[in-house]
């Protein structure tokens, strides 16, 4: 009998085995994928031997998506078909690339709900399925050098996204076929891949000068707990922009006129970019450039010159580095560690005008492209449980606020910024129209007074409310944001008890069912595929359900639970057992529900008790201390 | 299912109700409490512990920002004694407070002006901290004498200290950036 086999008080299931865990840096211009070996966290290369992946994607007519390198070499010839800073669109409206569409050569389309669709000669593409095929490759790339499948992931994001930027990064890991164990914020993990946990305390500062974008963030830490304190930046301000000084530095030199001749300012970018790498290590370097009439100019650029160009950019960068230590109420004698991320972060002005405004020498020891990937690394492998010992907690805060419009276009704050996630806020509503049964909430993210000044999050449409005179019925809606900082929204009336019925509308991300329908799109055999995958995930989340109720049972079942709980919940363990080794989804996910079911009083007394002894351990410790 | 926390915020970090508590003691395990419940160690766990797990720490959460708050612990307490403190709710009418607030109003507006803003704003600054100690002297006196509506009115004229020590932050941030 089954069910004796497998219930032996005291005994676990399997020998832990390590699973298999990754941290993405899904970046702007460059992704990496790192993972925890030995001990030890790395980033993965690619058959050639390259660590970073440009985040460039290519679409051929014939349907073929190509990423990386080759898409890049693609991009002057084939710009509308190479898509490049797809993390820019994520999470955003049509209206809102308007802004940013000057900068961006692709043709874009109004698709369902706001979101917005890249034309491509392979068909319409939306940045949450350009970031899959980034996702995609890395994942590829590291189950090929791990040889197995990834249990699930850690994907960085910048501390400052807001909730539809998160939503759409998630979705596009889901897109991607990849379980996500948290959105972790970009600056944590270049400050866990510092190992800034590990028994420090006090307050860290991020520094991330990248290729295009500048983000300072400001993180405190205190027994093993992150908590980001602030954020601020220049969304367009980066290594590029030392380029383009350089560049106007040496059309100044050889006298020629910014003529709007692409082909040069790309050429000579090009030559800059190098110029700014080589006085990195260098005090002086040679530029030479062919000019468009024919002349061949050639100067010397030193470190002095260059420096002066770009003082008032490293300037700008230090006073939003003030100006994030104010917000996050912090001195910068205070600042204990200040770690460097980004490739821009090489030059050593900016180490120099950081390390003074700080007063200490920033971190820069580990590569400043690969930190951010190897931080969510080494967060992917405890998250993975396989270090079951660290205690190691990763705090995050709202970056914005969350709030409803009210009338007249006003916002009402629900959830405050800074405020520590998760985090679940309740607001009353009532009816203003007797025998009002459905009630429209518009959800939005900002800081602003005015709706139209802050960003649409979503609409959620709440139907069976009770039917009763206007101002009567009294609908408590729950606005609760999770560990990665995504919404979850239910309502229930109160007087009634009826829960209403919440239909979410995101204003510009994807709804499940859009989803459902790219991940059956991607497939060639969709039905069949579809029940596969739907078997599949079900039979993990099973497996899952069985582990964590029979580690339960192990440790406490006994004295939890009255006999007959344990009986019952035995009982549908089996079945679930048993539901597991057949091929019929449905019936796993129904067997699922009902051990849930059982199990969800103990549970619950399993969450409280740890808490209590949490407590409690805390009051022998002071009594020792005392 | 929410997990059951019938206990109120101060039982939930074993601390005696009062408005006077150690911060240190209530963030020391405000953390304890979080790194048993948070969704980080329930990650590659089942469902329902990930769902419960959400709405645990969501609890914790709220009971920190709400006692580690001066102002929010205090209407907490007011709560706690059957006060109905719907915030924002009433205004205070006192004529005399009101002038103060124009005043008050009148030169936070006025600051960019003056000779040297920044020593300014200072002064500001430090009559509104004083203000502010002296009213929540008043709210540990009203409340300790159950004198709650009394002590629910220092509440309220905090909040409009609070509000305008926020506007003080913005308008020397801005003036900052400017002179530096």
């Amino acid at each position: 009998m089954a069910l004796l086999q497998i219930s032996e008080p005291g005994m676990s299931t399997a020998p832990h085995q390590r699973r298999l865990a990754a941290g993405i840096d899904l970046g702007t211009t460059n992704s990496l994928v790192a993972t925890v070996r030995s001990g030890v966290a790395e980033t993965l290369p690619d058959e050639q031997g390259r660590h970073l992946l440009p985040s460039v994607v290519h679409y051929a007519a014939d349907g073929t998506v190509t990423v990386g390198f080759d898409a890049l070499a693609r991009a002057t010839e084939d710009p509308l078909n190479t898509i490049a800073s797809v993390k820019r669109l994520m999470g955003r409206s049509v209206a809102d690339l308007k802004t940013l569409a000057g900068h961006l050569p692709y043709e874009f389309v109004p698709g369902e709900g706001g979101v917005p669709r890249i034309r491509t000669a392979a068909g319409e593409v939306t940045p949450v399925e350009v970031s899959a095929e980034i996702l995609k490759a890395l994942k590829a790339r590291a189950e090929a050098s791990l040889g197995g499948e990834l249990s699930g992931v850690v994907i960085t994001v910048p501390a400052y996204f807001d909730e539809a930027q998160r939503q759409a990064t998630k979705d596009a890991a889901t897109l991607a076929g990849l379980n996500v164990f948290r959105l972790l914020n970009e600056p944590t993990a270049a400050a866990v891949a510092y190992g800034l946990d590990q028994g420090g305390e006090g307050v860290i500062a991020v520094y991330d000068l990248g290729g295009g974008t500048f983000d300072i963030s400001i993180l405190r830490l205190h027994r093993g707990v992150f908590e980001v304190l602030s954020t601020g930046g220049d969304s367009a301000l980066g290594g590029d922009d030392f380029d383009r000084a350089i560049a106007e530095w040496v059309l100044e030199q050889a006298g020629v006129e910014d003529t709007g001749d692409h082909r040069l300012m790309r050429r000579i970018m090009r030559d800059a970019r190098a110029a700014k790498e080589a006085l990195s290590e260098a005090e002086r370097t040679t530029i030479a450039v062919e000019l468009p009439d024919g002349r061949r100019w050639q100067g010397e650029l030193d470190r002095a010159t260059f420096e002066a160009r770009v003082a008032p950019l490293v300037d700008s960068t230090v006073r939003a580095c003030r100006r994030a230590l104010r917000d996050a109420g912090v001195k910068p004698e205070e600042v204990q560690a200040v770690v460097m991320v980004g490739g821009s972060t090489r030059v050593p002005l900016v180490r120099e005008r950081v390390g003074r405004f700080f007063g200490r020498e920033p971190l820069v020891s580990i590569d400043p492209d690969r930190v951010v990937a190897i931080g969510a690394a080494l967060q992917a492998d405890v998250l993975a449980g396989n270090k079951p010992d660290d205690e190691m907690l990763l705090l995050d805060v709202i970056p914005l606020s969350l709030g409803i419009e009210t009338m007249g276009g006003l916002v009402e704050k629900i959830i405050p910024r800074n405020t520590t996630i998760p985090v679940a806020r309740a607001q009353e509503f009532t009816t203003f129209k007797d025998g009002q049964t459905a009630m429209a909430i518009h959800v939005v993210q900002g800081e602003r007074e005015l709706v139209s000044d802050c960003r649409s999050l979503a609409r959620f449409e709440l139907r069976g409310i009770p039917p009763m005179v206007a101002g009567a019925a009294r609908i408590r809606v729950t606005f609760q944001v999770d560990a990665d900082g995504l919404l979850n929204v239910s309502a229930e009336e109160t007087t009634s008890g009826v829960q209403a019925s919440v239909t979410v509308k995101p204003s510009y991300g994807l709804s499940d069912e859009e989803i459902e329908r790219m991940l059956v799109a991607s497939m060639t055999h969709a039905e069949e595929d579809k029940r596969l995958r739907s078997l599949r995930e079900e039979q993990v989340e099973a497996e899952r359900e069985l582990e964590a109720i029979d580690a339960a049972l192990a440790a406490d079942g006994d004295e939890l639970l009255s006999a007959e709980e344990k009986a019952e919940i035995l009982r549908r363990r089996a079945a679930l057992a048993a539901a597991r080794r057949g091929d019929d989804p449905d019936a796993i996910r129904a067997a699922i529900a009902a051990l849930e079911q059982a199990a969800e009083p103990y549970v619950a007394r399993r969450m409280n008790r740890s808490i209590q002894q949490a407590m409690a351990g805390h009051r022998i410790e002071e009594f020792e201390n005392e | 299912m929410p997990i059951d926390f019938t206990a109120h915020y101060f039982d939930l970090f074993s601390l005696p109700v009062s408005f006077d508590i150690d911060a240190q003691q209530l963030a020391e395990r405000y953390r304890r409490l979080l790194s048993e419940v948070h969704p980080d160690r329930f990650a590659s766990a089942d469902a329902q512990s990930r769902r419960l797990s959400v709405q645990a720490s969501a609890q914790i959460n709220q009971a920190y920002e709400t006692l580690r708050d001066p102002l929010k612990r205090g209407f907490y307490l007011l709560e706690l004694a059957g006060m109905d403190v719907a915030p924002g709710s009433e205004t205070t009418a006192d004529a005399e407070f009101l002038m103060e607030q124009m005043e008050l109003r009148e030169r936070l507006e006025a600051l960019a002006g003056e000779d040297d803003p920044l020593a300014a704003a200072d002064a500001l600054r430090e009559e509104l901290t004083a203000a502010r100690e002296a009213l929540f002297d008043r709210f540990r006196a009203h409340y300790a004498a159950g004198e709650l509506a009394a002590a629910r009115d220092d509440l309220t004229r905090l909040q409009f200290y609070e509000r305008m020590a926020a506007q003080l932050d913005d308008i020397e941030a801005r003036l900052e950036d400017e002179l530096l």
